[in-house]
């Protein structure tokens, strides 16, 4: 065959990659770097507030990144198995801290923070893209 | 959505990965289509009716 192949992965999803690692590398920094900002030099209130969020910033960076590469994404197919791994990881995200809600509220199970909620959403994400990338082979 | 994506492509001596190529899609999605898990958008129903100089509804039937 006279012609390349094509990449394994698109375009669309390298400039992903290229953009979310960073991203994750500041959030790894701006997490310890403020707990240790907090912890030591305990800012007052509104710098407090500040320094909070800071740590989000990545996230919500990240939240723009996954938004990019749905827009950007060329191939309909990998776009659309993208956006079902999302909508199942969304299902499962409501579901579970819907029923992780009245345990806390009703069964005095241990309360999640709500930080938590974005990790997990990623982590369901990227099983279930894999799942129904599989289910389409 | 049934369609003859796999009948045509073999009469030309294509691989899954040469259709992908000329449809500037990717692999995975010529073997979706192929195997009728996933009916492609309409933009990419007339590039493909036009790469096999075919009528779309000769390529893909409703069953």
């Amino acid at each position: 065959m006279s012609r390349a192949m094509p990449p394994k992965s698109s375009s669309a999803m390298r400039r992903y990659q290229q953009r979310f690692w960073p991203l994750m590398a500041g959030y790894a920094v701006l997490v310890f770097g403020v707990a240790f900002l907090v912890k030591h030099a305990r800012p007052p209130a509104p710098w407090l507030y500040v320094a909070a969020v800071l740590p989000a910033l990545p996230l919500l960076g990240v939240i723009a990144v996954i938004g990019l590469y749905v827009h950007e994404e060329a191939d309909e197919f990998r776009r659309a198995t993208y956006v079902q791994g999302m909508l199942w990881s969304l299902g499962l995200v409501l579901a579970f801290t819907t029923v992780w809600g009245f345990l806390e509220l009703l069964a005095n199970a241990p309360h999640l923070e709500l930080w938590w909620i974005f990790p997990i959403y990623c982590v369901g994400q990227g099983v279930a893209h894999h799942l129904v990338r599989r289910w389409y082979r | 959505m049934k369609n003859r994506l796999k009948v045509l492509r073999a009469e030309r001596d294509w691989s899954q990965a040469d259709l992908a190529e000329r449809l500037d899609v990717s692999r995975q999605s010529v073997n979706a289509i192929e195997t009728g898990k996933y009916d492609p958008s309409l933009p990419l129903a007339f590039r493909i009716a036009k790469l096999f100089d075919m009528p779309i509804e000769a390529i893909f039937q409703d069953e």
